[in-house]
């Protein structure tokens, strides 16, 4: 009886122990990793342009393809990513880095959206311009104001480009952190 | 018998897991200050990328004692409303222990602020005024501060350049006064921190000292700053702004022949400094806070893994020192984290204790920073300023004065300027 008992207990364990490991890829192994893409950008609210030194708010929707192969859950734990616009042709400007600390689960084998929605303003970009930017300004021999102001005239219909660069998506597993680099153009040429 | 022993081990299991499974996911929460879209953003995006790759270092390598850091990173846009909004976010909703700041208005606009809170906060700036305890309890850096470096450059340029360049033999055999003017953002409180400290200093080698000149964080333009300097014919400039703004106002010396040797803070004087400045900066002098990202140190290979894991995007080429700086702000947070982790004393008053028992403590020298004591009525955190000279383009460490050697009976009436 004892015995009986004892066996059953360690079956027991063995079968906990093989039912509570899931099956599927790990994502840590680099056909599981998760992959994030720029889908498009939004303009989700707009603030017609105020002469510098008004300070005339940008808001954008950024929305990103996340996509999890693995078979485990993931969990987001941090986003962040630069946004650039396109100052001369070809040529881009580094404005702002917004940073999330949303914590999102992502179930296996599942394809989500995740939109992150950032607040520009004209000010601060003009202070970008001027400070961290002034050696590729001053390069492209471009008037920041001029260029801020072309920015908001014609961001409707997205005539410049917008890159998003330096992205960079930590994610959270059972089996550590992983961290995803990933970049994108809107409108995609 | 033996199946009570079993259910006994079972249930023993059972405990020590969930025990297990609870410390792992307790989590330590850090909240950062950073400038990446302001007026300083041209120093700060390089130093909050450092930060975010030594986090993820430390997190990687065990955390706080084996608990997860939690860090949240925002921009404020060196605007202080912003930083104190966001100071109250990381205090209020994200609980954090302990606060890491960056700009001097926002670092002393938030002290009365975080002292009452008994919130630790490691700022990035380095202002004297934050260094005495009995005024600032809470507040520590993690460099020398600005007084002290301004009182060394000016010392290490008074010793090695004025009393022993042949550029100014013939003006110090006529027994000349070496003649000073300060280049700096008046309403900046970065800028105008250690005016006082540097006037004293030169004050006391035997300067003469010429009118100060106002010169923004932003300017493109110094001519008129620099017409107006040369009216005085000084031998030394004191630039007190931030890398592009102190480039700018270099060139302009410059190309209208100014004349005078040039000495930096330590905001102002890195690899992009070398690069904007090109001849014009070449002999500069300026402080440091540890070692530049161009030259070697210890921890060299970790901030290049570092950068390629976690930032690949943002390369190496495009790092200054503020990277490494990033890296000693991060390390030294964790490692008193740590010290109080262990203590059981992981709260405002246990941190700011843990801080004020380090005593030449070395964790820092592995990114060329300096040996570290804090003590309860001193926060300064060395009285060593590294000195640095743009040598063949490349800004290189040349000297490291101990200010409190140098100057015993000063020392600690400097406390708080």
């Amino acid at each position: 009886m004892r015995r009986l008992l004892l066996m059953l207990i360690i079956i027991s364990f063995a079968v906990w122990g093989m039912t509570s490991c899931k099956p599927g890829l790990l994502p840590t192994e680099e056909a599981g990793k998760p992959k994030v893409t720029l889908d498009r950008v939004e303009v989700q609210s707009y603030f017609p342009w105020a002469d510098l030194p008004a300070r005339t708010p940008m808001v954008l929707g950024f929305v990103f393809n996340i996509e999890n192969p693995s078979g485990y859950n993931i969990r987001l734990e941090n986003f962040k990513f630069a946004i650039s616009f396109e100052a001369a042709p070809g040529k881009d400007i580094e404005i702002a880095i917004p940073t999330y600390y949303d914590q999102l689960y992502f179930p296996p084998k599942t394809k989500n959206q995740y939109r992150v929605v950032s607040v520009l303003d004209s000010m601060t970009m003009n202070l970008t311009l001027l400070v961290a930017q002034a050696p590729k300004i001053q390069a492209l021999n471009l008037k920041p104001a001029d260029v801020i102001k072309n920015w908001y005239a014609t961001i409707g219909d997205f005539k410049f480009g917008i890159k998003v660069g330096e992205g960079q998506a930590t994610f959270s597993t059972e089996k550590g952190d992983i961290i995803v680099p990933f970049e994108g153009k809107f409108p995609r040429k | 018998m033996r199946i009570k022993k079993i259910f006994a081990i079972v249930l023993a299991l059972l405990v020590i897991g969930i025990t297990a499974s609870r410390v792992l996911a307790q989590e330590v929460r850090i909240g950062a200050l950073q400038d990446t879209t302001g007026a300083t953003s041209d120093v700060g995006k390089n130093e909050a990328a450092g930060v975010r790759e030594a986090f993820q270092y430390y997190n990687d390598t065990g955390g706080i004692n084996g608990k997860k850091i939690r860090y949240f990173q925002y921009d404020y846009g060196y605007r202080v409303p912003e930083a104190i909004t966001t100071y109250k976010r990381f205090r209020d909703f994200d609980k954090v222990v302990m606060v890491l700041g960056w700009g001097t208005g926002d670092t002393e606009a938030l002290s009365p602020t975080v002292n009452a809170d008994k919130m630790p906060y490691l700022s990035s700036s380095f202002s004297g005024h934050l260094c005495d305890p009995k005024k600032t309890p809470y507040n520590f850096v993690y460099g020398t501060d600005y007084s002290t470096n301004a009182r060394g450059c000016i010392t290490y340029w008074f010793e090695e350049v004025w009393k022993k360049d042949p550029k100014w033999k013939a003006d110090r055999e006529k027994g000349v006064k070496p003649r000073f003017v300060c280049f700096y953002s008046w309403p900046t409180p970065y800028s105008s921190a250690p005016i006082k400290a540097i006037k004293d200093q030169a004050t006391l080698l035997g300067f003469e000292i010429g009118p100060d000149q106002d010169v923004p964080l932003t300017a493109l333009d110094t001519k008129s700053q620099v017409l107006k300097a040369k009216e005085f014919k000084p031998h030394l400039v004191w630039h007190g702004n931030t890398t592009m703004s102190v480039a700018t106002a270099i060139k302009d010396a410059y190309a209208l022949g100014l004349g005078a040797d040039h000495i930096i803070n330590n905001w102002g004087f890195d690899e992009d400094l070398a690069k904007l400045g090109g001849a014009a900066v070449e002999g500069a002098i300026g402080a440091a806070a540890c070692s530049f990202f161009v030259e070697d140190y210890p921890a060299k290979k970790k901030v290049l893994d570092y950068i390629k894991k976690v930032n690949p995007g943002f390369p190496p080429e495009a790092r200054q020192i503020r990277t490494v700086q990033g890296w000693v702000k991060v390390t030294m947070a964790v490692e008193v984290l740590k010290m109080a982790d262990k203590a059981g004393k992981l709260n405002g008053p246990g941190i700011k204790e843990t801080y004020e028992t380090l005593r030449n403590w070395d964790g820092l020298k592995e990114f060329g920073g300096q040996l570290v004591t804090i003590t309860p009525t001193d926060h300064r955190y060395s009285s060593i300023v590294k000195v640095g000279r743009i040598i063949k383009g490349k800004p290189t460490t040349v000297a490291n004065i101990d200010m409190r050697a140098k100057f015993p009976d000063k020392w600690a009436s400097w406390l708080g300027w």
